[in-house]
């Protein structure tokens, strides 16, 4: 029994240290310095309530009022919650069983009306939450993505064109007819949009659509009659998107592991809030660990105002979140949804 | 239960798993290789490490196979469970980057569901080095 105990841990000795030299083999950006500092300008923001929520909740999709919708991974069925998060129930569209609808779908909700997208199938469903009716229409576009409300029922998308695999935006109505193109936001990289993929928030108070991307800095800011008000950049220094790609037969998939520099983003009242992916120069390793770090830009310039932290919640790994007005900012984690106040930000 | 019933049952489990794992590897080697490559901690020596497993899990399944290796299978199980164990640990806490998983059955589990999943065959494997198997019959002639 000896023999075997040494064996066995000797094994598990050579497995470790295989396993460190691997870690220590990769190669992380944020382990070493990134050539940006930070402005932090709140120390602790205020959690003010933690929701437990074991269904897999994804995103906003709407408000009204009081009220809340979020979508999860069920087309049609709507989670509502008031602004407190003290109460959470669901409505649901009756939708038929729709192949390939899910997961690529998009949910919006302007109150009774509810809005579904299928960035795979090239769908739009127009449905009413209280009489429960709905149609469905054929989007003419190729796959798409990045959707946003832009009023009187139009929306934003990021549409692939399936012959130059391009990702452009594009405004379609209700009933899927696309009423214009975009003039110069994005450029054309024939990449199925990967390499500028990106997340497209609205703020309703400015009317400005921005799309941050993922694998870079680009802030991309434009209105809604898709046209650029200006190109800015997050605080760091990634202009170039470490991401490579391989094209095959009609399709392209990630080759390497890409670095992500901006996470998520959200606008609202005239801010743009930035989850980053990016440790900077003056930060402490395991604050940036352990927590998600949030710059803030003023939305109509760009101009960077300054970053805070949210702590993790309970090892739950953050999703995404939402900033509702000024200072309520939601975080969807794994199995909770939680509240911060963001006045000390201000 | 018998000890040696249990033996039996967990080098069954084990030569299951790796004769499963390790030709849907090597079946779906392009997609397994690809994988690889697109994970921050391999995808350096993605070539070398999608030959090497399912060479190795299949070099395992054999040595489970006879009772007269399967000590040293189950040494050898238990290494490369603790690496596979290990290395989703690592993915899991400290990747910046979560590619898909791996090819076949295994694919539908989630990394987290993996990483369980690993451990217990881990711990089986732990179990089957400490559990005494049937003893050996050895010819006398090749004691004397």
């Amino acid at each position: 029994m000896k023999g075997k105990l040494i064996t066995i841990a000797v094994i598990a000795t050579l497995a470790i240290f295989g396993l460190t030299i691997l870690y220590g083999a990769e190669d992380n950006p944020n382990k070493h310095k990134n050539g940006f500092q930070r402005k932090f300008i709140a120390n602790a923001i205020t959690r003010i309530k933690v929701a437990p929520f074991e269904n897999a909740v994804y995103q906003l999709c709407g408000t009204n009022g009081g009220l809340l919708y979020l979508s999860g991974q069920i087309p049609g069925l709507v989670y509502v919650a008031d602004r407190q998060l003290s109460r959470i129930y669901t409505v649901q569209l009756p939708l038929p069983k729709i192949p390939n609808l899910a997961p690529v779908f998009y949910t919006v909700v302007c109150f009774p009306d509810i809005f579904i997208l299928g960035g795979n199938i090239k769908i739009i469903i127009s449905g009413n939450l209280l009489t429960k009716k709905y149609t469905i229409h054929n989007l003419n576009t190729g796959p798409f993505g990045n959707v946003s409300v832009a009023g009187n029922n139009n929306f934003i998308l990021r549409d692939i064109d399936t012959l130059t695999y391009n990702a452009l935006f594009k405004k379609v109505n209700r009933r899927g007819e696309v009423q214009q193109a975009e003039k110069g936001i994005s450029e054309r990289l024939h990449d199925f949009g990967f390499l500028d993929y990106g997340k497209l928030t609205y703020d309703s108070t400015t009317h400005l659509f921005v799309y941050v991307s993922r694998y870079s800095n680009r802030i991309t800011c434009f209105d809604s009659s898709l046209t650029v008000q200006y190109i800015s950049r997050t605080i760091d220094t990634s202009s170039h998107p470490k991401i490579n790609i391989a094209k095959e037969q009609g399709s392209v998939t990630i080759k390497t592991p890409p670095f992500t520099v901006n996470q998520d983003a959200c606008s609202s009242q005239g801010q743009l809030f930035v989850h980053s992916g990016l440790k900077a120069d003056d930060e402490n390793t395991s604050d940036f660990n352990d927590r998600a770090v949030f710059d803030v830009y003023t939305e109509i310039t760009g101009a960077y105002i300054g970053s805070f932290y949210i702590p993790n919640y309970d090892g739950e790994s953050f999703k995404n979140f939402n900033i509702l007005g000024k200072n309520r900012l939601i975080v969807f984690y794994d199995q909770h949804i939680v509240s911060y106040d963001l006045t000390s930000t201000n | 239960m018998r000890k040696e019933t249990v033996y039996e049952i967990i080098a069954i489990a084990l030569i299951c798993l790796f004769v499963y794992t390790g030709l849907s590897k090597l079946i779906n080697f392009s997609t397994f290789n690809f994988q690889l490559g697109q994970s921050p901690y391999v995808n350096h020596i993605a070539n070398f490490v999608s030959w090497s497993i399912p060479t190795a899990e299949l070099i395992t399944t054999l040595l489970l196979v006879f009772k007269r290796t399967r000590l040293v299978g189950f040494y050898l199980s238990f290494a490369l469970m603790f690496l596979f164990t290990g290395y989703i640990y690592l993915m899991l806490h400290y990747s910046y980057f979560l590619p898909c998983s791996c090819g076949g059955i295994l694919a539908s589990m989630s990394w987290k569901q993996h990483l369980y999943f690993d451990a217990f065959f881990t711990f089986l494997s732990l179990f089957g080095i400490l559990v005494p198997g049937p003893m050996l019959k050895i010819p006398k002639t090749v004691l004397s």
